[in-house]
């Protein structure tokens, strides 16, 4: 409905606006080549013209940036000037003023809907209605001395947000809310459980339908993703199990997106996810207790109805996919692996399974080959770096851990140095030659 | 097209009615309430913090000591506990505890209760959070209050507290008399 309203605005553009400018410039000689006719180019020009002023300017953009800043600043002062005058008001004078902020909000949503504004009026309502909210609510608290915890306040705040974000289709109040998401951290489970799934429909709406807001929302996931996993991640097994679902979550679908050719910028998920598997596998190659195992035999429900439902989703991008099934499959290995340790454990709780350690090493050799010849085969750079890198950092952890001779080590050190290397040079050798960089 | 326009119009209508419901509620709550409220008395040492934006307000910490309460079960001595404290009056007038209850519904409707924090261990089983932290006055004033209980003497803040929405509000914060 409301959400609908950003199809208006067609697909996303704002990368394709160098090819839209590489058209428009065509066109005179395609006329004049009598490869179109003079009618036809006069419409291809119309087309993407208004396609182009459709697209926000990047020149536009800091002024209004700017412009939020100095609005921001100037309401912060007369807050302050406010504040420090407080005491001359009566309790009534006080909550009006309380109120302003949101009588405001509610007049500009009220001429936005009215008078049917564009996305930028929607985005300033949304922001100014919630922020309005948020300030009667908090000096209310203040004129009546009623202080009560941080988390309710902002869990009350967010919630009476999250109807104005489908509302409004409002993009930016959508970042604000997944950004104060983090306050109610360790506020419980269900609280958080509520907020999450209020703006999942949301971010599953545009990154299905392939909105104006695609790319934005797939930033906006990040954020809602570190806090599911920082919530439900309470138990310190179950964190483990939590990060690597949803690196591998975020693995195959920011391969997809790799696989559709956009845009490194478009697509914040493949390489901070790949990151953060090699991290975790590196940190658990050095730490990894068997203590885990009873970590997570003995997490409450709830998480594991959580870790299913990324489970699902994940195993569903998996099974969509026709190409790299295997790529996307790497990273649920440990998940299998820890799942089985502490199956096991549930079956015998006197015994826990030590030496476990040389699994991550292993792990580590396997995925980063796996990658390599990935890489190789389908001549994707980053799938083959990311190989180079799983591997090299292995080399690197096991450097500080083994117990080897030096020369051996330094030994070590300039083969795996070297093989980066002309593994790098090899293949962008092939690739020259492949005709693709 | 005016379809749309009116549904948007009806939607950001009920939002901002979901909006206004809570402060509406709060303010008829403590100025028009049902039933009037019961003062309680607390002893509170204050200090002074200074924040960029709320300015100064004074910090309040109810006197550990000052508060009489029950011994609780050691299934109870939970970190982070949250309970409904009873509150009752002692000898001098000042509040005390009579019970805590860890069901809401299981207390009277004559019985006025807040909310407090636990944060366990017998050791200390007086140190509960209350609610109310802070009592926001002029930016002159609160350094004021501060070195006025530099002596180790405390102040009296005074608590509304309403039984039956079992909401409170802070009403003073006044030297000892």
């Amino acid at each position: 409905m409301a959400v609908m309203a950003g199809k208006e605005m067609g697909p996303a553009m704002a990368g394709k606006k160098q090819e839209m400018l590489w058209i428009i410039s065509e066109l005179p000689q395609l006329q004049e080549q009598g490869v179109i006719s003079p009618e036809a180019g006069a419409r291809l020009q119309e087309h993407y013209q208004k396609k182009l002023d459709a697209l926000a300017e990047p020149q536009k953009i800091f002024p209004l940036i700017l412009g939020l800043i100095g609005v921001l600043m100037v309401a912060a002062g007369i807050v302050l000037f406010v504040n420090h005058n407080w005491d001359m008001l009566d309790k009534p004078w006080r909550i009006a003023v309380a109120a302003l902020p949101l009588v405001i909000g509610a007049g500009i949503s009220y001429f936005t809907i009215g008078w049917n504004r564009g996305q930028l009026w929607r985005e300033a309502s949304a922001v100014l209605t919630a922020t309005g909210a948020a300030t009667l609510i908090a000096l209310l608290s203040q004129i009546y001395q009623q202080n009560g915890a941080f988390q309710d306040y902002m869990f009350l705040v967010l919630l009476l947000s999250l109807p104005l974000i489908y509302c409004f289709n409002s993009i930016a109040l959508a970042f604000l809310y997944a950004g104060f998401l983090f306050a109610l951290e360790e506020s419980g489970e269900i609280r958080p459980l509520l907020l999450v799934a209020g703006l999942l429909p949301y971010l599953l709406y545009h990154l299905i339908k392939r909105t104006p807001w695609l790319v934005p929302c797939r930033y906006l996931a990040l954020p809602v993703i570190i806090f599911t996993g920082a919530v439900w991640g309470g138990s310190e097994g179950i964190r483990y199990l939590y990060a690597f679902v949803l690196c591998s979550l975020l693995i195959a679908a920011g391969l997809t997106v790799a696989e559709n050719q956009e845009g490194r910028w478009r697509n914040p998920w493949l390489i901070p996810a790949f990151l953060v598997l090699i991290v975790l596998s590196a940190v658990n190659s050095f730490f990894w207790s068997s203590q885990v195992w009873i970590w997570i035999g003995s997490s409450g429900i709830i998480y594991w109805v959580v870790l299913a439902g990324c489970l699902i989703g994940n195993l569903v991008l998996v099974a969509r996919c026709r190409q790299e099934r295997l790529l996307r499959l790497l990273p649920l290995i440990p998940v299998v692996i820890m799942l089985a340790g502490a199956g096991l454990w549930l079956m015998n709780r006197d015994r826990c399974t030590d030496g476990f350690d040389i699994f991550w090493s292993l792990y580590m050799v396997v995925a980063g080959v796996i990658c390599l010849w990935r890489g190789w085969e389908t001549r994707r750079m980053l799938i083959f770096n990311g190989g180079s890198g799983m591997l090299l950092v292995c080399g690197v952890c096991r450097f500080f851990d083994a117990e080897m001779p030096i020369l051996f080590r330094s030994a070590g050190f300039i083969l795996l140095g070297l093989g980066v290397v002309l593994a790098n040079i090899f293949f962008i050798r092939k690739n020259t030659r492949g005709g693709r960089a | 097209m005016k379809q749309k326009k009116r549904l948007l119009l009806l939607m950001y209508t009920l939002c901002l009615g979901a909006i206004l419901y809570y402060p509406a509620d709060v303010i008829c709550s403590i100025e028009f309430p049902a039933e009037p409220p019961v003062e309680f008395r607390f002893k509170v040492t204050v200090y002074d913090p200074y924040d960029p934006f709320r300015g100064r307000y004074v910090q309040l910490a109810v006197k550990e000591d000052s508060v009489m309460m029950p011994d609780l079960p050691q299934s109870h001595y939970f970190t982070d506990r949250t309970a409904w404290a009873v509150l009752g009056k002692d000898a001098e007038g000042f509040a005390c505890i009579t019970r805590f209850e860890f069901d809401r519904k299981k207390l009277g409707d004559d019985e006025c209760a807040i909310r407090v924090k636990w944060p366990g261990g017998a050791q200390n089983k007086n140190a509960v959070e209350y609610p109310f932290s802070r009592y926001y006055v002029n930016e002159q004033k609160a350094p004021e209050l501060e070195n006025e209980l530099r002596d180790g003497s405390y102040m009296v803040l005074t608590v509304q507290v309403f039984a039956k929405t079992r909401r409170y509000a802070v009403k003073s914060l006044d030297p000892v008399k």
